[in-house]
């Protein structure tokens, strides 16, 4: 006898101007599905077709877990998500159908290991600075607090000999990076879902000198932190 | 799943959706795209080949309306025949389903006020647009568009692809229309380089046709 069907949902951001936005998000899609942990697996988005609001529309499942692919608590997570997909909260029913809402992908421990990867690709040595740039809101601590934890995370590890969260959006911002390095060579990891826009423009932003490693959210360490967190969900 | 698409991939019955013409044969199914001329270049046979070709224009310029009549001309792909739903999906996603629905009389079809109110942060101000604006930018957007905006009264044939919910795009676009209808912008003259949804960008296609329609057609509000 075969249990009820479950899909999982990730729910991204992607992008009506940049057509790279949605593509980290259709790879870990297309990862999670190879891996056959779920029945179906789908992508929605907030910008990009097939959009979250209709992502469902040709879902069988009974069980629903939707994993946002963003990288900290806060607007998208909390308000777009919800109201795009009609959630309650973090169970929902509905139709006879259940719709898990998991935390969000940057708030899972192995995105540590996603950083420390991508700096090490791009070349950051032991005795090198590490910055983790995350996007920060002035006004909302909880993007900040999703990279500190996560700079906490790659510190203990012992790994490089400097590790500092820096932000496209308050500060300390990039310009604050010579000083932090303090003459280490420094390597720069967007704490980032995808490339694209943000990356972009830190990219911009950050001194000559510095190495830029891929996003980490894009690795795929984050495919596994993904299927966590719909584990997680899943568990209740 | 009934509806006009599934039918034809069930019984390897050649049909067009949107700007695509599809065929089976032997066991295969070939897409083609618009202008395929003489000699269409033949894409690599995979689906995500696929997906990523329609992602630009034949300017090179990102598509993400995935019905807007600029899928990249002069192309064909061949893929094993089971792989016909998911090609379609790659072109235009979720629409053979959206008509399935539609055939079986199980669409969920959203009003605009809707997903107007859905809206958050600055999106909000899509749904203040008022309805003459509204009908504009639709014209202008939906127009150029392959699928049919059921959402707004229009009715779609069994071949159509039906659209049941105004879409990003739009909503973007009526933000933007609604800005204007305050404080008109002048116009610019159209550029093809400026992207398809940087509708803030003067120059852009989109925008510009619909700040001429809209100066043709003040709000009642203006009119007073
Ligand atoms: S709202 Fe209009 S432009 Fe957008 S997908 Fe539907 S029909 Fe196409």
């Amino acid at each position: 006898m075969s249990g009820p069907r479950r899909a999982l949902l990730l729910a991204g951001h992607g992008s009506q101007l940049d057509a790279r936005s949605g593509e980290a998000v259709r790879a870990h899609a297309r990862r999670l599905a190879a891996s056959g942990a779920f029945d179906e697996v789908l992508t929605g988005f907030w910008k990009e077709e097939p959009a979250l609001a209709r992502a469902l529309d040709g879902c069988r499942a009974d069980d629903v877990v939707i994993v946002p692919a963003f990288m900290a608590e806060g607007y998208f997570v909390n308000e777009v998500v919800p109201a795009e997909l009609g959630l309650d909260g973090p169970l929902t029913r509905r139709g006879g159908r259940m719709l898990r809402l998991a935390r969000p992908l940057g708030a899972h421990p192995l995105l540590a290991e996603a950083v420390a990867a991508r700096a090490l690709e791009a070349g950051a040595a032991a005795d090198g600075a590490v910055f983790v740039l995350g996007h920060g809101h002035p006004r909302d601590p909880r993007s900040a607090r999703a990279v500190r934890a996560q700079v906490g995370r790659i510190r203990a590890t012992g790994r490089f000999a400097r590790v500092e969260a820096v932000f496209t959006d308050q500060a300390p911002r990039a310009d604050a990076i010579p000083a932090l390095a303090d003459g280490r060579a420094a390597t720069v990891v967007p704490f980032f879902a995808a490339g694209g826009w943000h990356v972009g423009r830190a990219a911009a932003a950050i001194p000559a000198n510095a190495r830029l490693a891929a996003p980490a959210g894009a690795h795929a360490l984050a495919t596994d932190a993904l299927a966590a967190l719909a584990r997680e969900a899943a568990r209740g | 799943m009934n509806g006009r698409a599934c039918e034809a991939i069930a019984a390897g019955r050649a049909f067009s959706f949107g700007e695509i013409d599809v065929a089976f044969g032997e066991g295969r199914v070939t897409l083609t795209g618009p202008r395929p001329g003489r000699a269409p270049r033949t894409l690599d046979a995979t689906v995500e080949a696929l997906r990523r070709h329609v992602r630009f224009d034949d300017r090179g310029r990102y598509r993400p309306l995935s019905g807007a009549r600029t899928l990249p001309g002069g192309w064909r792909i061949t893929l094993p025949a089971r792989l016909a739903g998911a090609a379609l999906e790659a072109v235009y996603p979720l629409a053979a389903l959206h008509q399935a629905q539609a055939a079986a009389g199980t669409l969920r079809v959203a009003p605009f006020a809707e997903t107007a109110a859905r809206q958050r942060g600055r999106y909000r101000a899509a749904g203040e647009l008022d309805a003459a604006g509204r009908d504009l930018a639709r014209a202008t957007l939906c127009g150029g568009c392959a699928r049919t905006p059921v959402w707004a009264g229009e009715s779609a044939s069994a071949e159509a692809i039906p659209c049941p919910e105004a879409c990003g795009p739009l909503l973007a676009l009526c933000r933007e229309a609604a800005r204007w209808r305050a404080e008109p912008p002048p116009p610019a003259p159209p550029d093809g380089g400026v992207p398809f949804a940087a509708f803030e960008t003067p120059g852009n296609e989109l925008r510009e046709t619909l700040l001429l329609s809209l100066s043709r057609a003040p709000s009642a509000m203006a009119r007073g």
